[in-house]
């Protein structure tokens, strides 16, 4: 029994999980989480949080604003932030990680443009493409040109960056916490009881009527260990094919999508499900310019949407910085969009379904994924369009 | 007769005219085997042996024999048994190493740091990375599998993950 227990352990947090497998995973959690309430995204929990931190201040009058302990979207990034922390510290992996200083401000620009690109595209890399392409909403595919675009041009100022100027990342890091490569650890411990807490959550919440928040939390912890075992990353999707070359992660985000897009679609086509749900105005210059921005911040930061946050959770400073930014540039940018009227010439609201009907929408989704993938794979062989 | 056996082993006792080629080195210092006579190699137990063999033949250098049982059969048959009295001479020092620091920064820098680095050594020589972004592994995994240079030493100690990266061509 300690021994099947001992090896169960060391196959879940001693060794990364497959990258594909968690792909798998992570689409499905997302059809189930859509199926329970809504489908996930970062960018709107996010800006619960500069909502709350601003209002706390003063700085903005909000009478509908939800607590972040009571809104599903912060429960979410809450959950993945937790889950990344709960994984990190099982597998011994936690350690709180200073950056130096052009590092931090790169890790604010980073998440700064990221809080502007989602509220431009109607979301994060999660929400406004991952979630939107599922929901069969045309902003969703257009986020993803932008993205890719974005990434590109990202990267393409870090290699400007460390060729022309290398001062600017220099400086060394500082580690704290780490545990030691061997002898025992503490870390497994706290984790293991981080997670049962987290795991009691919902009956606290459900003694104040609120059962369907705790599960939030929960997917979002789901999320978050998923991610920081496999290091599946979308970031990496998209940059990869620019940099190595190697496709790996690219090639498991497009089945991540079609799974995801799949299970979108029954629930949309059974009406289970609304069919306007998470279609929104910004299909248009709102998608690609958002995604453009966005990728270029995601690039700079190191994490995506969802990235940022199990980093975060994992000890990364320079991700805590992209958070804070990504959150206080985004309930800005947010208000000045819509005082200024900018929010309704984003886009259209196109559900593709409605415009080209049911079979030609799952076929472009699945056509656009598999030319994502196969693109990327012959790349990997010819190299053609990495840098590195 | 070429010894394909760790240092250790041989030490241990080997056959008496024997060249002692251990298998990592066997393709980086292959120009030591002889090309023009027959040759039968020997390990432990086979297994070694015959995995050198193949990837020798790969390089196009022929007439092998593999020593089936290896030394444990040779040992076992009565053959004698010399000593550690030919040792090899010591293995040539490390090539010239430079250390990249990339702690404190997050990925992808530390790729795309070594990415210029490697460009600027010989090939052959390596570049030592110390990065404190776990993420770097991965990164460091696909530069491997992407670029052909080799990773020829990891390991982590707290919190800082060190790889030494070898340039090969």
């Amino acid at each position: 029994m300690g021994r099947s227990l001992s090896a169960q352990y060391t196959v879940l947090f001693g060794r990364p999980w497959p990258v594909w497998g968690s792909a798998i995973l992570v689409a499905t959690l997302n059809v189930f989480l859509f199926t329970f309430d809504r489908p996930w995204t970062a960018s709107d929990g996010m800006r619960n949080w500069g909502d709350w931190v601003l209002t706390g201040l003063g700085v903005v009058r909000r009478a509908d604003l939800l607590a972040p302990w009571l809104y599903s979207g912060s429960l979410l990034n809450a959950g993945v932030l937790l889950g990344g922390l709960v994984a990190a510290l099982l597998a011994r992996e936690f350690a709180v990680r200073v950056p130096p200083r052009g590092e931090l401000l790169k890790g604010g620009c980073g998440g700064l443009l990221m809080g502007v690109g989602a509220v431009l595209a109607f979301g994060c890399n999660i929400g406004g493409f991952f979630s939107a392409t599922s929901a069969l909403s045309l902003a969703g595919l257009g986020m993803m040109l932008g993205l890719g675009a974005g990434a590109f041009l990202g990267l393409r100022y870090l290699v400007w960056e460390t060729e022309h100027r290398p001062e600017w990342s220099g400086g060394t890091g500082r580690v704290y916490l780490a545990s030691s490569a061997a002898g025992p650890s503490r870390q497994p411990w706290v984790g293991a009881l981080l997670l049962i807490v987290l795991l009691a959550t919902p009956f606290v919440y459900s003694r104040g009527g609120y059962v369907a928040q705790g599960v939030f939390l929960l997917f979002g912890v789901a999320f978050g260990v998923i991610f920081q075992r496999s290091r599946f990353c979308l970031v990496r999707a998209f940059r990869e094919p620019f940099m190595t070359g190697d496709a790996e992660h690219t090639r498991a985000a497009a089945l991540a999508l079609v799974i995801s897009t799949v299970g979108f679609a029954i629930l949309k086509f059974t009406d289970l499900k609304d069919k306007g749900e998470w279609v929104f105005p910004a299909a248009g210059a709102g998608a690609l310019g958002g995604g453009l921005v966005f990728g270029v911040g995601m690039t700079l930061a190191g994490g995506c949407g969802a990235g940022s946050i199990w980093r975060a959770g994992e000890g990364q400073v320079k991700l805590w910085a992209a958070i804070a930014c990504f959150a206080l540039g985004g309930s800005l940018a947010r208000l000045v969009a819509a005082q200024t009227g900018v929010l309704r010439e984003l886009g259209a609201a196109v559900f593709l379904p409605s415009a080209i009907g049911w079979g030609p929408a799952l076929g472009l989704v699945v056509l656009v994924m598999a030319a994502w993938a196969l693109g990327a794979t012959w790349n990997e062989e010819h190299r053609r369009f990495s840098a590195l | 007769m070429i010894d394909v056996r760790e240092p250790f082993e041989w030490l241990d006792g080997h056959i008496e005219g024997a060249l002692h080629l251990p298998m990592m080195e066997s393709l980086t210092r292959r120009d030591r085997v002889p090309l023009d006579r027959p040759k039968a190699v020997l390990c432990a137990g086979g297994l070694r042996s015959s995995t050198v063999i193949s990837a020798l033949k790969r390089h196009g250098i022929q007439h092998w024999y593999n020593v089936t049982g290896g030394m444990t059969a040779w040992v076992k048959s009565g053959y004698p048994v010399a000593g550690s009295t030919t040792l090899e001479p010591p293995p040539p020092p490390p090539p010239d190493r430079t250390t990249l620091d990339c702690r404190g920064l997050d990925c992808p820098l530390p790729v795309v740091k070594l990415g210029k680095a490697i460009k600027t050594v010989p090939p052959g020589a390596a570049i030592e990375l110390l990065a404190t972004d776990p993420g770097s592994v991965v990164d460091l995994e696909a530069f491997e599998k992407q670029s052909g240079h080799r990773i020829v030493e990891r390991g982590e100690s707290a919190g800082v993950f060190r790889f030494v990266v070898q340039r090969t061509k």
